[in-house]
Protein backbone atom coordinates (compact mmCIF):
# COMPACT_ATOMS: atom_id res chain seq x y z
CA UNK A 1 0.00 0.00 0.00
CA UNK A 2 2.89 2.29 0.94
CA UNK A 3 4.35 1.87 -2.48
CA UNK A 4 1.07 2.51 -4.30
CA UNK A 5 0.60 5.91 -2.71
CA UNK A 6 4.48 6.90 -3.03
CA UNK A 7 4.33 6.17 -7.04
CA UNK A 8 2.03 9.36 -8.20
CA UNK A 9 4.36 11.54 -6.04
CA UNK A 10 7.19 9.85 -7.84
CA UNK A 11 6.12 9.66 -11.50
CA UNK A 12 5.81 13.43 -10.65
CA UNK A 13 8.65 14.22 -9.17
CA UNK A 14 10.62 12.11 -11.97
CA UNK A 15 8.50 14.11 -15.11
CA UNK A 16 9.40 17.61 -13.79
CA UNK A 17 13.04 16.46 -13.09
CA UNK A 18 13.55 15.39 -16.71
CA UNK A 19 11.43 18.16 -17.91
CA UNK A 20 13.76 20.85 -16.25
CA UNK A 21 16.85 18.73 -17.05
CA UNK A 22 16.42 18.53 -20.77
CA UNK A 23 14.81 21.68 -21.40
CA UNK A 24 18.20 22.67 -20.01
CA UNK A 25 20.44 20.08 -22.60
CA UNK A 26 20.54 22.66 -26.12
CA UNK A 27 22.99 21.90 -28.23
CA UNK A 28 25.37 24.41 -29.23
CA UNK A 29 24.73 24.91 -33.04
CA UNK A 30 24.47 26.91 -35.94
CA UNK A 31 20.95 27.87 -36.51
CA UNK A 32 22.32 31.57 -36.51
CA UNK A 33 24.54 31.08 -39.52
CA UNK A 34 21.59 28.89 -40.91
CA UNK A 35 19.17 31.57 -40.26
CA UNK A 36 21.11 34.42 -42.04
CA UNK A 37 22.67 32.06 -44.76
CA UNK A 38 18.71 31.55 -45.47
CA UNK A 39 17.90 35.21 -45.25
CA UNK A 40 20.86 36.24 -47.47
CA UNK A 41 19.25 33.65 -50.47
CA UNK A 42 15.63 34.99 -49.77
CA UNK A 43 17.08 38.48 -50.61
CA UNK A 44 18.60 37.10 -53.65
CA UNK A 45 16.01 35.58 -54.70
CA UNK A 46 13.70 38.48 -54.68
CA UNK A 47 16.29 41.09 -55.57
CA UNK A 48 16.21 42.60 -52.16
CA UNK A 49 19.75 42.25 -51.22
CA UNK A 50 21.58 45.24 -50.43
CA UNK A 51 24.23 46.61 -52.87
CA UNK A 52 24.73 50.03 -50.95
CA UNK A 53 24.33 51.25 -47.35
CA UNK A 54 24.67 54.70 -46.24
CA UNK A 55 24.29 55.88 -42.45
CA UNK A 56 22.67 58.39 -41.87
CA UNK A 57 22.95 61.03 -38.66
CA UNK A 58 26.67 60.27 -38.00
CA UNK A 59 29.16 63.15 -38.15
CA UNK A 60 27.51 63.92 -34.39
CA UNK A 61 29.00 64.88 -31.04
CA UNK A 62 27.28 63.78 -28.16
CA UNK A 63 27.64 64.45 -24.51
CA UNK A 64 27.72 61.52 -21.85
CA UNK A 65 24.46 59.85 -21.33
CA UNK A 66 23.13 61.31 -24.53
CA UNK A 67 22.00 58.79 -27.15
CA UNK A 68 21.35 59.48 -31.12
CA UNK A 69 19.77 57.17 -33.32
CA UNK A 70 21.28 56.31 -36.56
CA UNK A 71 19.60 55.17 -39.35
CA UNK A 72 20.49 53.40 -42.97
CA UNK A 73 19.51 53.43 -46.08
CA UNK A 74 20.09 50.54 -48.38
CA UNK A 75 19.78 50.25 -52.18
CA UNK A 76 19.03 46.76 -53.33
CA UNK A 77 19.65 44.99 -56.49
CA UNK A 78 16.19 45.95 -58.20
CA UNK A 79 17.54 49.37 -57.26
CA UNK A 80 14.60 50.37 -54.82
CA UNK A 81 15.88 51.84 -51.03
CA UNK A 82 15.08 50.92 -48.42
CA UNK A 83 15.17 51.88 -44.34
CA UNK A 84 18.10 48.89 -43.25
CA UNK A 85 18.84 50.36 -39.98
CA UNK A 86 17.41 46.78 -38.34
CA UNK A 87 18.93 44.97 -40.36
CA UNK A 88 22.37 45.87 -40.01
CA UNK A 89 24.43 44.40 -37.71
CA UNK A 90 25.95 47.47 -35.60
CA UNK A 91 29.36 47.87 -33.78
CA UNK A 92 31.43 50.44 -32.54
CA UNK A 93 35.26 50.97 -33.04
CA UNK A 94 35.55 52.03 -29.23
CA UNK A 95 32.62 50.46 -26.82
CA UNK A 96 34.58 52.29 -23.59
CA UNK A 97 33.50 55.60 -25.13
CA UNK A 98 30.33 54.76 -27.51
CA UNK A 99 27.98 51.81 -27.47
CA UNK A 100 25.28 51.07 -30.31
CA UNK A 101 23.08 48.53 -30.04
CA UNK A 102 21.12 46.16 -32.80
CA UNK A 103 18.81 49.45 -33.48
CA UNK A 104 21.52 51.65 -34.57
CA UNK A 105 20.93 53.87 -31.15
CA UNK A 106 24.38 55.31 -30.21
CA UNK A 107 25.05 55.50 -26.47
CA UNK A 108 27.57 58.08 -25.27
CA UNK A 109 29.62 56.23 -22.61
CA UNK A 110 32.28 58.57 -21.63
CA UNK A 111 34.09 61.58 -22.58
CA UNK A 112 37.32 61.25 -24.75
CA UNK A 113 39.70 64.27 -25.85
CA UNK A 114 41.88 61.49 -27.85
CA UNK A 115 41.83 62.22 -30.90
CA UNK A 116 38.25 64.46 -30.50
CA UNK A 117 36.29 61.70 -29.33
CA UNK A 118 35.87 60.06 -31.85
CA UNK A 119 34.37 56.58 -32.63
CA UNK A 120 33.28 54.78 -35.93
CA UNK A 121 30.22 52.97 -35.78
CA UNK A 122 30.05 50.16 -38.51
CA UNK A 123 26.80 48.05 -39.91
CA UNK A 124 27.36 45.47 -41.92
CA UNK A 125 24.46 43.95 -44.07
CA UNK A 126 24.04 40.49 -43.98
CA UNK A 127 26.01 39.99 -47.29
CA UNK A 128 28.69 41.98 -45.67
CA UNK A 129 28.13 44.96 -47.11
CA UNK A 130 29.62 47.75 -44.87
CA UNK A 131 28.75 51.63 -43.73
CA UNK A 132 30.45 53.47 -41.31
CA UNK A 133 29.72 56.17 -39.54
CA UNK A 134 32.08 59.27 -37.62
CA UNK A 135 30.81 59.82 -33.89
CA UNK A 136 32.30 61.99 -31.14
CA UNK A 137 31.83 62.05 -27.11
CA UNK A 138 32.86 64.83 -25.37
CA UNK A 139 32.20 68.22 -23.25
CA UNK A 140 34.00 70.51 -25.02
CA UNK A 141 31.99 73.78 -25.17
CA UNK A 142 30.69 75.28 -28.82
CA UNK A 143 32.59 78.05 -30.57
CA UNK A 144 30.56 78.73 -33.26
CA UNK A 145 27.94 77.49 -35.60
CA UNK A 146 26.05 77.80 -39.16
CA UNK A 147 22.81 77.73 -40.11
CA UNK A 148 22.30 75.74 -43.41
CA UNK A 149 19.30 74.32 -45.34
CA UNK A 150 18.80 70.62 -44.50
CA UNK A 151 15.22 70.06 -47.07
CA UNK A 152 15.87 71.58 -49.68
CA UNK A 153 19.42 71.43 -49.14
CA UNK A 154 19.94 74.74 -51.16
CA UNK A 155 18.07 77.37 -53.07
CA UNK A 156 14.84 78.42 -52.98
CA UNK A 157 12.10 76.51 -50.96
CA UNK A 158 8.46 76.33 -51.89
CA UNK A 159 5.92 77.87 -50.17
CA UNK A 160 3.53 76.19 -47.81
CA UNK A 161 6.11 72.75 -47.62
CA UNK A 162 7.77 72.68 -44.32
CA UNK A 163 11.26 73.50 -44.76
CA UNK A 164 14.55 71.95 -42.66
CA UNK A 165 16.96 74.40 -40.93
CA UNK A 166 19.77 72.80 -39.22
CA UNK A 167 23.20 74.08 -37.39
CA UNK A 168 26.93 72.61 -38.24
CA UNK A 169 27.96 73.10 -34.87
CA UNK A 170 31.67 73.74 -34.00
CA UNK A 171 33.68 72.80 -30.83
CA UNK A 172 36.85 74.12 -29.41
CA UNK A 173 38.31 71.05 -29.71
CA UNK A 174 37.91 71.98 -33.72
CA UNK A 175 35.23 69.23 -34.12
CA UNK A 176 32.12 69.88 -36.16
CA UNK A 177 29.28 68.30 -35.45
CA UNK A 178 26.74 68.38 -38.19
CA UNK A 179 23.26 68.67 -39.20
CA UNK A 180 22.03 69.55 -35.73
CA UNK A 181 18.99 70.89 -34.28
CA UNK A 182 19.52 69.95 -30.38
CA UNK A 183 20.13 72.74 -27.76
CA UNK A 184 19.57 75.54 -30.93
CA UNK A 185 16.59 77.93 -30.09
CA UNK A 186 15.64 79.19 -33.58
CA UNK A 187 13.46 82.01 -34.24
CA UNK A 188 12.72 84.30 -37.56
CA UNK A 189 12.81 87.84 -38.00
CA UNK A 190 9.51 90.14 -37.17
CA UNK A 191 8.65 90.70 -40.88
CA UNK A 192 7.86 87.62 -42.20
CA UNK A 193 4.79 86.09 -42.02
CA UNK A 194 6.66 82.39 -41.25
CA UNK A 195 6.61 80.41 -38.32
CA UNK A 196 9.78 77.84 -36.93
CA UNK A 197 9.22 75.64 -34.26
CA UNK A 198 11.60 73.58 -32.28
CA UNK A 199 13.78 71.28 -34.12
CA UNK A 200 14.15 74.00 -36.87
CA UNK A 201 11.09 73.07 -39.12
CA UNK A 202 10.65 76.22 -41.16
CA UNK A 203 6.44 76.90 -42.33
CA UNK A 204 6.00 79.47 -44.37
CA UNK A 205 2.38 80.65 -46.48
CA UNK A 206 2.67 84.00 -48.22
CA UNK A 207 1.27 84.24 -51.56
CA UNK A 208 4.79 86.53 -52.79
CA UNK A 209 8.09 85.41 -53.07
CA UNK A 210 9.27 86.67 -49.06
CA UNK A 211 13.04 86.43 -47.36
CA UNK A 212 13.08 85.18 -44.12
CA UNK A 213 15.61 85.41 -41.64
CA UNK A 214 16.20 82.92 -39.33
CA UNK A 215 18.12 82.96 -36.04
CA UNK A 216 19.87 80.02 -34.61
CA UNK A 217 21.32 80.41 -30.87
CA UNK A 218 23.20 78.63 -27.97
CA UNK A 219 23.98 80.41 -25.02
CA UNK A 220 25.45 83.64 -26.43
CA UNK A 221 26.77 82.01 -30.18
CA UNK A 222 24.69 82.58 -32.85
CA UNK A 223 24.42 82.83 -36.93
CA UNK A 224 21.25 84.11 -39.03
CA UNK A 225 20.52 82.19 -42.09
CA UNK A 226 18.02 83.72 -44.88
CA UNK A 227 15.68 81.73 -46.29
CA UNK A 228 13.57 82.39 -49.82
CA UNK A 229 10.46 80.77 -50.00
CA UNK A 230 8.87 80.95 -53.64
CA UNK A 231 5.03 79.84 -54.59
CA UNK A 232 5.79 80.10 -58.34
CA UNK A 233 5.67 76.25 -58.07
CA UNK A 234 2.61 75.46 -56.02
CA UNK A 235 -0.43 74.76 -58.77
CA UNK A 236 -3.56 73.27 -57.17
CA UNK A 237 -4.57 73.07 -52.85
CA UNK A 238 -6.69 69.87 -52.28
CA UNK A 239 -8.84 69.63 -49.28
CA UNK A 240 -9.28 65.95 -47.57
CA UNK A 241 -10.85 63.80 -45.06
CA UNK A 242 -9.28 60.88 -44.01
CA UNK A 243 -6.26 61.11 -46.32
CA UNK A 244 -8.58 61.15 -49.37
CA UNK A 245 -9.36 64.01 -51.67
CA UNK A 246 -13.00 65.57 -50.91
CA UNK A 247 -15.23 67.78 -53.38
CA UNK A 248 -18.36 67.70 -50.97
CA UNK A 249 -18.27 67.14 -47.45
CA UNK A 250 -21.38 65.99 -45.42
CA UNK A 251 -21.94 66.12 -42.17
CA UNK A 252 -24.52 66.07 -38.94
CA UNK A 253 -25.36 68.96 -36.74
CA UNK A 254 -22.71 67.88 -33.92
CA UNK A 255 -20.26 65.92 -36.17
CA UNK A 256 -16.39 66.94 -35.97
CA UNK A 257 -13.67 65.66 -38.17
CA UNK A 258 -10.51 66.69 -39.04
CA UNK A 259 -9.80 68.44 -42.29
CA UNK A 260 -6.18 68.11 -44.14
CA UNK A 261 -4.90 69.64 -47.36
CA UNK A 262 -2.19 68.80 -49.75
CA UNK A 263 -0.06 70.85 -52.70
CA UNK A 264 0.31 69.47 -56.01
CA UNK A 265 2.92 71.22 -57.38
CA UNK A 266 4.13 71.26 -61.17
CA UNK A 267 5.04 68.18 -62.86
CA UNK A 268 8.39 68.98 -63.72
CA UNK A 269 9.16 69.56 -59.86
CA UNK A 270 7.80 66.79 -58.25
CA UNK A 271 4.22 64.20 -59.21
CA UNK A 272 3.68 63.54 -55.69
CA UNK A 273 1.05 66.00 -53.93
CA UNK A 274 2.11 67.23 -50.70
CA UNK A 275 0.65 67.55 -47.43
CA UNK A 276 0.82 71.34 -46.52
CA UNK A 277 -1.34 70.74 -42.72
CA UNK A 278 1.06 72.92 -41.08
CA UNK A 279 0.88 75.75 -43.10
CA UNK A 280 -2.37 75.93 -44.76
CA UNK A 281 -5.31 78.54 -43.83
CA UNK A 282 -8.61 77.05 -43.37
CA UNK A 283 -12.11 79.06 -43.46
CA UNK A 284 -15.66 78.44 -43.82
CA UNK A 285 -17.16 80.62 -46.38
CA UNK A 286 -20.49 81.01 -43.44
CA UNK A 287 -18.43 80.79 -40.25
CA UNK A 288 -21.64 80.46 -38.25
CA UNK A 289 -22.65 76.65 -40.23
CA UNK A 290 -19.16 75.57 -39.45
CA UNK A 291 -16.23 76.06 -36.61
CA UNK A 292 -12.91 75.34 -37.68
CA UNK A 293 -9.73 75.25 -35.30
CA UNK A 294 -7.26 77.36 -36.59
CA UNK A 295 -4.15 76.16 -35.04
CA UNK A 296 -2.37 73.90 -32.95
CA UNK A 297 -2.31 70.35 -32.51
CA UNK A 298 -5.91 69.91 -33.75
CA UNK A 299 -5.46 72.26 -36.53
CA UNK A 300 -8.13 71.59 -38.97
CA UNK A 301 -10.89 70.31 -36.82
CA UNK A 302 -14.00 71.40 -37.95
CA UNK A 303 -17.37 71.84 -35.81
CA UNK A 304 -20.80 71.31 -37.77
CA UNK A 305 -22.82 73.77 -35.71
CA UNK A 306 -25.89 74.68 -38.39
CA UNK A 307 -27.64 73.28 -40.55
CA UNK A 308 -26.79 74.11 -44.25
CA UNK A 309 -24.37 74.30 -47.08
CA UNK A 310 -20.98 76.36 -47.28
CA UNK A 311 -17.84 76.60 -48.99
CA UNK A 312 -14.28 75.43 -46.77
CA UNK A 313 -11.91 77.88 -48.71
CA UNK A 314 -7.99 75.87 -47.92
CA UNK A 315 -5.49 78.43 -48.46
CA UNK A 316 -1.97 78.99 -48.82
CA UNK A 317 0.76 80.69 -50.97
CA UNK A 318 -1.71 82.57 -53.22
CA UNK A 319 -3.31 79.17 -54.17
CA UNK A 320 -6.65 78.49 -52.88
CA UNK A 321 -8.71 74.74 -52.78
CA UNK A 322 -12.44 74.43 -51.84
CA UNK A 323 -14.99 72.06 -50.83
CA UNK A 324 -18.08 71.76 -50.95
CA UNK A 325 -19.93 71.39 -46.91
CA UNK A 326 -23.17 70.30 -46.52
CA UNK A 327 -24.36 69.89 -42.90
CA UNK A 328 -27.42 68.28 -42.17
CA UNK A 329 -29.85 68.22 -39.04
CA UNK A 330 -31.86 70.96 -36.99
CA UNK A 331 -30.07 73.06 -34.81
CA UNK A 332 -32.42 75.62 -33.16
CA UNK A 333 -31.00 76.66 -30.08
CA UNK A 334 -32.92 76.09 -26.52
CA UNK A 335 -30.05 76.70 -24.10
CA UNK A 336 -26.72 78.03 -23.83
CA UNK A 337 -25.01 76.45 -20.18
CA UNK A 338 -21.70 77.69 -19.27
CA UNK A 339 -20.31 74.80 -17.22
CA UNK A 340 -23.81 72.72 -17.32
CA UNK A 341 -25.37 75.54 -15.69
CA UNK A 342 -23.37 76.90 -12.88
CA UNK A 343 -24.48 80.80 -12.42
CA UNK A 344 -21.42 81.49 -9.81
CA UNK A 345 -18.20 80.25 -9.97
CA UNK A 346 -15.47 80.59 -7.66
CA UNK A 347 -11.37 80.95 -8.26
CA UNK A 348 -8.80 81.12 -5.70
CA UNK A 349 -6.80 83.96 -6.24
CA UNK A 350 -3.64 83.02 -8.13
CA UNK A 351 -5.20 79.56 -9.39
CA UNK A 352 -7.52 78.67 -12.48
CA UNK A 353 -10.69 77.06 -13.40
CA UNK A 354 -12.04 75.76 -16.49
CA UNK A 355 -14.97 77.03 -18.39
CA UNK A 356 -17.21 75.46 -20.92
CA UNK A 357 -19.81 76.29 -22.86
CA UNK A 358 -22.31 73.91 -24.27
CA UNK A 359 -25.36 74.56 -26.42
CA UNK A 360 -28.77 72.44 -26.10
CA UNK A 361 -31.14 71.87 -29.13
CA UNK A 362 -35.13 72.11 -29.21
CA UNK A 363 -34.58 68.69 -30.72
CA UNK A 364 -32.94 65.97 -29.95
CA UNK A 365 -29.70 66.16 -31.21
CA UNK A 366 -27.03 65.76 -28.72
CA UNK A 367 -25.85 68.51 -26.68
CA UNK A 368 -22.39 70.27 -28.13
CA UNK A 369 -19.29 72.10 -26.77
CA UNK A 370 -19.21 75.30 -28.62
CA UNK A 371 -16.86 77.20 -26.34
CA UNK A 372 -14.24 77.36 -29.25
CA UNK A 373 -16.90 79.20 -31.24
CA UNK A 374 -18.45 81.18 -28.72
CA UNK A 375 -17.84 84.85 -27.66
CA UNK A 376 -16.22 85.91 -24.13
CA UNK A 377 -16.69 89.08 -22.54
CA UNK A 378 -15.56 89.89 -18.72
CA UNK A 379 -16.85 92.55 -17.15
CA UNK A 380 -13.21 93.30 -15.43
CA UNK A 381 -10.09 92.01 -17.54
CA UNK A 382 -7.84 93.27 -14.65
CA UNK A 383 -8.00 90.11 -12.17
CA UNK A 384 -8.06 87.49 -14.59
CA UNK A 385 -6.89 86.21 -17.77
CA UNK A 386 -8.02 83.68 -19.67
CA UNK A 387 -6.74 80.72 -22.42
CA UNK A 388 -8.46 78.50 -24.83
CA UNK A 389 -7.14 74.62 -23.66
CA UNK A 390 -8.10 71.06 -25.70
CA UNK A 391 -8.90 73.56 -28.92
CA UNK A 392 -10.43 71.15 -31.79
CA UNK A 393 -11.74 68.63 -29.30
CA UNK A 394 -15.47 68.09 -28.03
CA UNK A 395 -13.35 68.93 -24.70
CA UNK A 396 -12.63 72.47 -25.52
CA UNK A 397 -12.43 74.78 -22.37
CA UNK A 398 -11.33 78.43 -21.41
CA UNK A 399 -9.10 78.03 -18.26
CA UNK A 400 -9.66 81.34 -16.76
CA UNK A 401 -6.96 81.83 -14.08
CA UNK A 402 -6.75 84.76 -11.34
CA UNK A 403 -3.67 86.88 -11.88
CA UNK A 404 -3.17 88.17 -8.89
CA UNK A 405 -3.74 88.04 -5.03
CA UNK A 406 -6.91 90.72 -5.83
CA UNK A 407 -10.49 89.23 -4.71
CA UNK A 408 -13.09 90.68 -6.21
CA UNK A 409 -16.08 89.52 -8.69
CA UNK A 410 -16.15 89.57 -12.15
CA UNK A 411 -19.40 88.87 -14.71
CA UNK A 412 -18.62 86.56 -17.55
CA UNK A 413 -21.09 87.29 -20.11
CA UNK A 414 -21.00 84.22 -22.74
CA UNK A 415 -22.68 84.85 -26.68
CA UNK A 416 -23.05 82.30 -29.06
CA UNK A 417 -25.86 82.23 -31.91
CA UNK A 418 -27.43 85.03 -30.32
CA UNK A 419 -27.99 83.99 -26.78
CA UNK A 420 -26.41 85.02 -24.50
CA UNK A 421 -25.54 83.48 -20.72
CA UNK A 422 -24.03 84.95 -17.95
CA UNK A 423 -22.01 83.62 -15.01
CA UNK A 424 -20.40 85.33 -11.97
CA UNK A 425 -16.64 84.57 -11.14
CA UNK A 426 -15.70 84.88 -7.57
CA UNK A 427 -12.42 85.60 -6.95
CA UNK A 428 -11.66 84.67 -2.92
CA UNK B 1 -19.56 22.88 -14.90
CA UNK B 2 -21.29 21.55 -17.96
CA UNK B 3 -17.95 22.72 -19.73
CA UNK B 4 -15.52 20.72 -17.20
CA UNK B 5 -17.70 17.62 -17.62
CA UNK B 6 -16.59 16.13 -20.40
CA UNK B 7 -12.94 16.42 -19.93
CA UNK B 8 -14.04 15.26 -16.00
CA UNK B 9 -15.35 12.21 -18.04
CA UNK B 10 -12.27 11.72 -20.14
CA UNK B 11 -10.28 11.32 -17.12
CA UNK B 12 -12.64 9.19 -15.39
CA UNK B 13 -13.25 6.58 -17.98
CA UNK B 14 -11.35 3.32 -17.65
CA UNK B 15 -7.90 2.90 -19.36
CA UNK B 16 -8.12 1.12 -22.25
CA UNK B 17 -4.21 0.37 -23.03
CA UNK B 18 -2.65 1.15 -19.64
CA UNK B 19 -0.02 -1.28 -18.42
CA UNK B 20 1.08 -2.25 -22.29
CA UNK B 21 4.06 -1.90 -24.55
CA UNK B 22 3.68 -0.65 -27.79
CA UNK B 23 5.18 0.02 -31.18
CA UNK B 24 4.29 2.56 -33.69
CA UNK B 25 4.84 3.46 -37.23
CA UNK B 26 4.06 7.58 -38.48
CA UNK B 27 4.17 9.13 -41.97
CA UNK B 28 5.60 12.99 -40.41
CA UNK B 29 5.23 15.91 -42.01
CA UNK B 30 8.11 18.23 -40.58
CA UNK B 31 7.94 21.72 -40.82
CA UNK B 32 11.97 23.59 -40.42
CA UNK B 33 11.20 27.42 -40.24
CA UNK B 34 13.68 29.81 -40.34
CA UNK B 35 14.09 33.38 -41.35
CA UNK B 36 10.46 33.30 -41.94
CA UNK B 37 10.93 30.87 -44.47
CA UNK B 38 9.93 27.01 -43.97
CA UNK B 39 11.54 23.92 -45.75
CA UNK B 40 9.22 20.42 -45.51
CA UNK B 41 10.34 17.24 -45.68
CA UNK B 42 7.94 14.00 -45.61
CA UNK B 43 9.68 11.36 -42.75
CA UNK B 44 8.99 7.75 -41.35
CA UNK B 45 8.77 7.32 -37.56
CA UNK B 46 9.41 4.53 -35.69
CA UNK B 47 8.29 4.05 -31.85
CA UNK B 48 8.48 1.88 -29.36
CA UNK B 49 7.09 2.81 -25.81
CA UNK B 50 6.08 1.53 -22.48
CA UNK B 51 4.07 2.08 -19.66
CA UNK B 52 6.04 2.83 -16.62
CA UNK B 53 2.90 3.46 -14.37
CA UNK B 54 -0.51 3.87 -14.27
CA UNK B 55 -1.29 6.75 -17.31
CA UNK B 56 2.36 7.80 -17.82
CA UNK B 57 4.74 5.92 -20.45
CA UNK B 58 8.03 5.92 -22.11
CA UNK B 59 8.47 6.37 -25.89
CA UNK B 60 11.32 6.32 -27.54
CA UNK B 61 11.23 7.74 -31.27
CA UNK B 62 13.57 7.35 -34.34
CA UNK B 63 12.45 9.53 -37.62
CA UNK B 64 14.12 8.88 -40.71
CA UNK B 65 14.01 10.43 -44.45
CA UNK B 66 15.86 10.38 -47.60
CA UNK B 67 13.90 13.41 -48.52
CA UNK B 68 15.18 16.71 -48.48
CA UNK B 69 13.61 20.11 -49.80
CA UNK B 70 15.09 23.49 -50.38
CA UNK B 71 14.33 26.84 -49.15
CA UNK B 72 15.56 29.25 -52.48
CA UNK B 73 18.84 27.51 -53.02
CA UNK B 74 19.30 26.12 -49.75
CA UNK B 75 18.66 22.69 -49.25
CA UNK B 76 18.00 21.00 -45.86
CA UNK B 77 18.33 17.44 -45.52
CA UNK B 78 16.63 16.37 -42.38
CA UNK B 79 18.59 13.44 -41.75
CA UNK B 80 17.16 11.94 -38.44
CA UNK B 81 15.85 12.50 -35.27
CA UNK B 82 15.99 10.63 -32.42
CA UNK B 83 13.64 11.12 -29.05
CA UNK B 84 12.93 9.88 -25.78
CA UNK B 85 9.27 10.72 -24.48
CA UNK B 86 7.63 10.87 -21.49
CA UNK B 87 4.19 10.12 -21.81
CA UNK B 88 1.67 11.39 -19.99
CA UNK B 89 -1.74 10.12 -21.35
CA UNK B 90 -5.46 10.47 -21.01
CA UNK B 91 -8.45 7.56 -20.40
CA UNK B 92 -9.83 6.27 -23.07
CA UNK B 93 -13.81 7.60 -23.94
CA UNK B 94 -15.48 5.83 -26.81
CA UNK B 95 -12.01 4.71 -27.94
CA UNK B 96 -10.61 7.95 -27.65
CA UNK B 97 -7.61 9.50 -25.92
CA UNK B 98 -4.85 11.74 -25.76
CA UNK B 99 -1.29 12.00 -24.58
CA UNK B 100 0.92 15.56 -23.85
CA UNK B 101 4.62 13.89 -24.60
CA UNK B 102 8.04 15.79 -23.06
CA UNK B 103 11.01 14.54 -23.54
CA UNK B 104 14.23 15.72 -25.83
CA UNK B 105 15.26 15.39 -28.94
CA UNK B 106 18.38 15.32 -31.15
CA UNK B 107 17.86 15.93 -34.35
CA UNK B 108 21.19 16.29 -37.20
CA UNK B 109 20.44 17.85 -40.62
CA UNK B 110 22.19 18.55 -43.35
CA UNK B 111 22.28 21.90 -45.12
CA UNK B 112 23.80 22.76 -48.67
CA UNK B 113 23.96 26.27 -49.83
CA UNK B 114 25.61 28.48 -52.34
CA UNK B 115 29.45 28.67 -51.83
CA UNK B 116 30.34 31.62 -48.87
CA UNK B 117 26.87 30.82 -47.38
CA UNK B 118 26.12 27.86 -45.35
CA UNK B 119 27.38 24.42 -45.49
CA UNK B 120 27.42 21.60 -43.33
CA UNK B 121 25.69 19.34 -41.14
CA UNK B 122 24.73 19.98 -37.44
CA UNK B 123 22.65 18.45 -34.51
CA UNK B 124 19.87 20.58 -33.00
CA UNK B 125 19.35 19.09 -29.58
CA UNK B 126 16.70 19.97 -26.78
CA UNK B 127 13.77 20.10 -25.35
CA UNK B 128 10.95 18.54 -27.09
CA UNK B 129 7.40 18.25 -26.32
CA UNK B 130 4.05 16.99 -28.51
CA UNK B 131 0.32 16.34 -27.86
CA UNK B 132 -1.28 13.24 -30.04
CA UNK B 133 -4.93 12.02 -30.36
CA UNK B 134 -5.44 8.34 -30.24
CA UNK B 135 -8.62 6.45 -31.81
CA UNK B 136 -9.07 3.08 -31.03
CA UNK B 137 -9.93 0.90 -33.94
CA UNK B 138 -13.23 -1.11 -33.53
CA UNK B 139 -12.29 -4.32 -35.41
CA UNK B 140 -8.63 -4.38 -34.76
CA UNK B 141 -8.86 -3.66 -30.68
CA UNK B 142 -4.58 -3.80 -29.78
CA UNK B 143 -4.46 -0.66 -32.45
CA UNK B 144 -4.81 2.56 -32.57
CA UNK B 145 -4.82 5.39 -34.90
CA UNK B 146 -2.42 8.42 -33.82
CA UNK B 147 -2.41 11.99 -35.01
CA UNK B 148 0.04 13.87 -33.29
CA UNK B 149 2.02 17.54 -33.17
CA UNK B 150 5.56 17.42 -32.31
CA UNK B 151 8.62 20.19 -31.70
CA UNK B 152 11.39 18.44 -31.72
CA UNK B 153 13.58 21.91 -31.88
CA UNK B 154 12.75 25.37 -31.25
CA UNK B 155 15.60 28.38 -30.72
CA UNK B 156 15.31 32.19 -32.02
CA UNK B 157 16.18 31.19 -35.60
CA UNK B 158 15.49 27.91 -35.90
CA UNK B 159 12.16 25.33 -35.53
CA UNK B 160 11.71 21.95 -36.67
CA UNK B 161 8.19 20.91 -35.78
CA UNK B 162 5.95 18.16 -37.20
CA UNK B 163 2.82 16.86 -37.69
CA UNK B 164 2.41 13.25 -37.55
CA UNK B 165 -0.59 10.56 -38.66
CA UNK B 166 0.26 6.98 -37.88
CA UNK B 167 -0.74 4.06 -35.59
CA UNK B 168 0.09 2.11 -31.83
CA UNK B 169 -0.39 -1.48 -31.52
CA UNK B 170 -0.38 -2.29 -27.89
CA UNK B 171 1.05 -5.79 -26.64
Amino acid sequence: MKMISFMPKFSLRICLTISIVISGCDSDNNSEALAKAVKLESQRAKGTIIEKVTIIGAMTRLRVGEVHQLTALGIDSNDDERDVTTELAWSSSDTSIATVNSKGLVEAVANSTEPQGKVVITGTTINGILAQGEMSVSDSAISSLTLKQSNPISGDINTCIDANIVADVTYEDDYTSLNVTKYINFSVDENTTATIEDGGILHTSNSEIENTIVSGKVNNISNQLTVTADPKNLETIDVLVDDKVVNIITLNVGDRIILQSQVNLVSTISETPINIDNNISLEAKNSELAGITLNGTTKGSILALKPGVTQVYATCGGVQGNATLEIKGDATLDTLLINQGEETITIKANESVEISVTAQFEETIADINVTEFSEFTYSKNDLISSELVSAGTSAANYKIISTSNTTGEVFLTVTYDGESSLVKLIIE
Amino acid sequence: MKKTFPLLYLFATAPSFADSSFIGVDYLHSDIETSNEAANIPMAAFRLGTSIYKQIAIEGQYLLSNNTDNIYNVEFDLENNKAIFLLLQSYAVNGFSLDVSLGYASSNMSVSGPENTFNGSDEYNGFAWGISLYQEIPSFKNARIKLGYQSLYNDSNLSITGISLGFNYHF
